[in-house]
């Protein structure tokens, strides 16, 4: 089978540096103009010049989204950004604008040009298309289903990427406007309010029809395409893509780790058995902070796999602390506290070498040597005696 | 400017023919006014005989599997020798490329065509025309215009579309309640957020559900300057009662610059339980939170 990349997103240095660490193949980060996803904590071109290093060295690759839909105005600029992220050796942009993608190639930049999914690529015509207007890599829609992709994938010779986990527009990507007219916030220039995932009245003839206990949501499950992989990487699919710049770095160790442990075990073995996948299933629910579901991989979406009680995402505590160091003859590792935990709590590590390994009673001491019951000051360093070997960047979390 | 209105019916083609320069038909590949081909065999002769032009709507998105039958649709399209292709998805202007149609083909992308750069982009590539997006405002559609030798066309009157999703939203909904409803080119339904106003139309069919603005796009003054400026000037007649069409077609045949303010506001005190809008023309939305 040929190697598949895993490709994750990162709101920021840390959290790509934690995907790289995790598995992924390469990491998908936005600049502070251009991009999607305006509320994330952008990258300045420092910071992505110090990930293209931290990369390369660990045969990692780096794209930078300049996907927002332009407006003459966004357009001032570009062509010298463009030009930097060039010097700097990012591998690819991902970009909605065909007239980027021209732009891009006439400066002779070495960097690849992705599309978007903003363009709702869902079929071998509009893939093929794409690739005679330079394309070096096609995001397909997320509306497409397994038997589609194969059926695409089997037709073109362009590099297909596919959206495997994470959150879901309910619209065709770039083609919902709800936000602008709800809020005057731009959808598609990085202001998306989410208005779908509000509750509405439905009326026929000016007559309420809809529950007004139970009122319409266009609200999605999050989407987990687990059950997908070995297909995937079975049609020749050239990237899996991990949906979330706006994640935690827990979320995105965890997603990244699972991911990256399945598709590895899926080289190995050729397939993964119903038990396994169950497993994965569980390490990946252990991230969610919404239900999800396999979206359009097995067809159009039924009632099932829409959220019609829950308005947005709720948030998982079980994430407590993170490792900055360990001193293996004390046995001590120095934590950053990220969520309430207690010395009765049963917890577990994991991290790139490690995999869910449990800590029970748990001793902690604060930086002043006093034994502490309740870690409960995020951000606050401690100490704790952990019997095993753990490593700078691991996780704890409730098990 | 052409002046080119929706047509919901073939029956409605001579009544409205006196006042508009063309029509644009729904078609398989459409989502909505659906007309079946014998009905578009009716229209394109109907339309010679008249001088119109004729147009047809692709504005889906097009399924892998459904390709073969773009080819046939497409191929059905040249026979007619329709005027233009007004189309959502890619993969119609790569098929029309096949066939040599590339001339025809009209870019309608909805939210999309927001910037010069991509405009010209497309129109370089030999297309006939794209359709600017509606989230713009009237300065940067003229300056889009401008920049593209006035290759350009343009929403002025109608419910705006606001957003296309392959998701069933109503059957789903309703199943979920254990309350089934065939709900299916329901044309007399609207939805309305739970802390809004804002009354929006929304449609559901074969192809997924669509959402429309609470307003109709109302443009009279603003059409003038643009009327050197873009091709076609696009009046959209879905979900507009066919009194209000009447009177703003025969609105835009008398249209001038000493009118079109007194005409806008009789047509508003005349449908004043109608809201009508400027939409974005003269308000810029935020990039940012």
């Amino acid at each position: 089978m040929k190697k598949i990349e895993l490709l994750a997103p990162a709101k920021d240095l840390h959290k790509a540096k934690i995907a790289i660490l995790y598995g992924a193949d390469a990491v998908y980060v936005g600049g502070k103009q251009f991009s999607l996803r305006s509320r994330a904590s952008n990258f300045d071109l420092a910071d992505i010049e110090e990930l293209v290093e931290f990369a390369h060295k660990r045969n990692a690759k780096v794209y930078v989204t300049v996907n927002i839909v332009f407006h003459d105005e966004d357009l001032y600029g570009i062509k010298e950004y463009l030009q930097k992220l060039d010097d700097m050796g990012i591998d690819a942009i991902i970009v909605e604008s065909l007239g980027i993608v021209t732009i891009s190639k006439k400066m002779n930049l070495k960097f690849e040009c992705h599309i978007s999914t903003q363009l709702s690529s869902l079929n071998s015509l509009t893939c093929e298309l794409l690739k005679s207007y330079k394309a070096d890599r096609v995001v397909l829609g997320r509306e497409v289903s397994m038997k589609e992709i194969e059926m695409i994938a089997s037709k073109v010779d362009v590099p297909l990427e596919v959206f495997i986990h994470g959150g879901m527009c309910s619209n065709y990507s770039g083609r919902c406007t709800l936000s602008n007219r709800m809020t005057l916030r731009d959808a598609n220039r990085g202001g998306c309010a989410q208005s779908c995932r509000w509750k509405y009245h439905i009326y026929e003839n000016g007559e309420l029809i809809s529950d007004r206990s139970c009122p319409l949501s266009m609200s999605s499950k999050d989407l987990r395409a687990s059950s997908y992989i070995a297909d995937l990487i079975k049609a020749n699919v050239a990237s899996l893509k991990i949906e979330g710049r706006m994640k935690s770095d827990y979320y995105i160790a965890q997603v990244v780790k699972t991911y990256r442990k399945m598709i590895d075990e899926i080289m190995d073995k050729g397939n993964l058995d119903d038990d396994r996948i169950a497993y994965y299933d569980n390490e990946l629910s252990k991230a969610e902070n919404r239900p999800s579901d396999d979206g359009f991989f097995a067809g159009d979406p039924d009632e099932s796999k829409h959220l019609y009680g829950i308005n947005g995402a709720g948030v998982t505590h079980d994430y407590v602390a993170y490792v900055k160091a360990y001193d293996e003859d004390k046995k001590l590792a120095l934590v950053e506290v990220k969520n309430k935990f207690a010395i009765h709590d049963k917890l577990e590590v994991f991290g790139p070498n490690i995999d869910n390994e449990v800590i029970e009673n748990v001793l902690m001491l604060n930086e002043e040597w006093d034994l502490v019951e309740v870690a409960n000051k995020p951000t606050e360093l401690l100490y704790i005696h952990i019997p095993f070997k753990v490593s700078e960047h691991d996780m704890i979390r409730k098990a | 400017m052409n002046l080119l209105c929706t047509l919901s019916s073939k029956d409605r083609l001579d009544t409205i023919f006196p006042y508009v320069d063309g029509v644009i038909c729904g078609s398989y590949f459409s989502d909505r006014h659906y007309h079946s081909l014998s009905d578009m065999q009716y229209i394109a002769k109907r339309c010679k005989a008249l001088s119109l032009d004729f147009y047809v709507l692709m504005d889906t998105m097009v399924k892998e599997e459904d390709i073969p039958l773009l080819y046939e649709y497409l191929y059905f399209l040249k026979d007619l020798d329709v005027d233009g292709i007004y189309f959502a998805d890619l993969a119609v202007l790569e098929a029309g490329i096949e066939l040599g149609i590339e001339k025809k083909m009209i870019y309608e992308s909805d939210t999309l065509m927001t910037n010069s750069l991509d405009a010209s982009f497309f129109l370089k590539k030999g297309l006939k025309s794209v359709v600017l997006a509606k989230e713009i405002t009237l300065d940067e559609m003229m300056k889009i215009a401008d920049n593209t030798k006035h290759r350009v066309d343009v929403h002025l009157f109608g419910y705006q579309k606001m957003s296309s999703s392959k998701r069933h939203f109503l059957t789903n909904y309703f199943n979920h309640l254990a309350s089934p409803k065939d709900l299916k080119d329901n044309m007399n339904l609207r939805i309305i957020e739970e802390t809004r106003n804002y009354s929006m139309p929304i449609l559901e069919n074969e192809y997924g559900t669509k959402i429309y603005s609470d307003y109709i796009l109302c443009m009279y003054e603003e059409s003038l300057l643009l009327a050197d400026k873009i091709n076609n000037g696009i009046i959209d007649d879905l979900f507009i009662d066919f009194d209000i069409l009447m009177t703003v077609l025969k609105d835009y045949r008398k249209l001038n610059k000493d009118n079109a303010t007194k005409l806008e506001e009789e047509l508003k005190s005349k449908y004043h339980d109608v809201t009508f809008d400027k939409g974005y023309l003269y308000q810029k939305t935020n990039i940012t939170k």
